[in-house]
């Protein structure tokens, strides 16, 4: 800079728009300063400029009277925030660090007692694994067949204490019937395997048993027939074997096209 | 004010002590008037902004970053009220409200005739900065009736230090000569009258 203030003053022009900028721009150090306003002395429409721009800055410069806002500005901020007093501020501040403390104390407690005792606390209920769940199904399947097998038990013994009774094979199977029949039906699901529909009233029951291999044939009533055929469950039904006495309660032949 | 107590204000203040944010309020509201009546040239308007301005800064200490400082903040958030302000309208110029913002002398009517030609002068300048692009009176405002650094003015609008001295240099060309032709009409008056 004040190179410039000395090829200024050197080549008697006017002093350049940026010396003056930067006089006001409070750029210039002390000797720079001085030989500006020699050059000043020199320059009388330069000298008008500076002057008229420095009574312009000196205004702007002088303190301008505030109104006192503080209270206007507190009275606003009241409308949205409430300011405490102290004492209140105090028991606030000491409130809010005692429930931290508890929360933060607590849960230290919990940490601890998961640590050294993991079954003493239990949050939240265990999830299961799919391995318990299916030893459930199992143990409850286990229980149903339980009670199939103790009801199957009673009909064995109840056709086997029958003595002299005609017997075709062993009760394999045990199911109950869905609604009572009043009379016996049976419907033959496969060669191998009959279904007699049995009992009444409340009672109901019904066995299968294995087909015989070849058929056989009583005179007596009650007495044994053959399968003569296979058909489907329900009304078209051959001739049909039939236990009387092993399932007591009155029992129906079921007449067929080539019953007996 | 250190910036030490300032920032023990501004803890006071956020944790809802009334006496901590009055004088936060008193440290500033000075010089944030100052800069929105010059800004505005309207003593009602800068009030409201003022006001405005604190509250917005009071209610959202929480959020100042003590690495930076306050006031800054605070005029940030002025600049941002006073932009809102200038769009919905034209800044006007009242001379009887700005004069009852001057500080009045209390001398004698011996200094009335001085009291008459600095008021003048003040609303002159006051008329002239408002001819001015806002940059350049902004500018102008918070160099020479402030004192802020260059730097901080940069920072404050959001330009170079460049820029800033450009506005400054071509809003004191601007005012000088709004001022040159005020006297120079004001001469021929008197010429005229006498």
């Amino acid at each position: 800079m004040s190179d410039r203030i000395r090829i200024a003053r050197d080549d008697h022009r006017a002093i350049p728009s940026e010396v003056i900028d930067s006089f006001f721009d409070r750029e210039m150090d002390d000797a720079s300063r001085d030989k500006f306003f020699a050059m000043l002395r020199a320059d009388v429409k330069a000298c008008e400029d500076v002057v008229r721009t420095q009574r312009a800055v000196s205004a702007l410069r002088e303190p301008v009277e505030s109104p006192e806002l503080s209270g206007a500005i507190l009275a606003r901020l009241d409308e949205r925030r409430h300011f405490l007093p102290a004492r209140m501020r105090a028991m606030v501040t000491g409130g809010r660090a005692a429930a931290a403390a508890g929360l933060l104390l607590g849960l230290l407690a919990i940490s601890l007692i998961q640590r050294y005792a993991p079954d003493g606390v239990s949050l939240v209920e265990a999830p299961s694994p799919v391995s318990k769940l299916a030893s459930r199904s199992a143990s409850d399947a286990a229980a149903g067949v339980q009670h199939l097998a103790g009801a199957m038990e009673s009909v064995a013994a109840r056709v086997a204490d029958q003595s002299g009774k005609p017997r075709w094979g062993a009760v394999r199977q045990v199911s109950p019937l869905v609604a009572a029949p009043t009379t016996v039906r049976v419907a033959i699901r496969e060669r191998s395997d009959i279904v007699i529909y049995g009992g009444a009233g409340d009672d109901p029951r019904f066995l299968t048993l294995p087909s015989a291999s070849a058929p056989r044939r009583t005179a007596r009533g009650g007495g044994v027939f053959a399968v003569n055929g296979v058909d489907r469950m329900g009304e078209d039904l051959l001739m049909v074997p039939v236990l009387t006495r092993g399932l007591g309660g009155h029992i129906d032949l079921i007449k067929t096209p080539d019953g007996p | 004010m250190t910036r030490g107590e300032e920032l023990s204000l501004i803890e006071r203040a956020g944790a809802g002590d009334r006496e901590g944010a009055d004088l936060l309020i008193r440290a500033h509201q000075q010089s944030l008037f100052a800069y929105l009546l010059r800004m505005s040239g309207r003593p009602d308007v800068a009030e409201d902004m003022v006001q405005e301005a604190f509250v917005r800064v009071l209610s959202n200490l929480h959020r100042f970053d003590p690495r930076f400082r306050f006031s800054t903040w605070l005029f940030t958030i002025a600049r941002r009220l006073y932009v809102n302000y200038s769009q919905r309208l034209k800044p006007a110029y009242d001379t009887d409200s700005l004069d009852h913002s001057q500080a009045r002398s209390t001398a004698p009517a011996a200094h009335v005739a001085f009291r008459e030609a600095r008021a003048n002068i003040h609303d002159a300048l006051q008329a002239a900065l408002l001819e001015l692009a806002p940059e350049q009176r902004e500018a102008l405002i918070l160099f020479h009736q402030l004192d802020w650094p260059i730097w901080l003015i940069a920072q404050h609008m959001a330009m170079p230090e460049g820029t800033v001295k450009s506005h400054l240099h071509r809003g004191r060309r601007k005012m000088r000569g709004l001022l040159e032709r005020r006297e120079s009409v004001a001469r021929r008056v008197g010429e005229a009258l006498a």
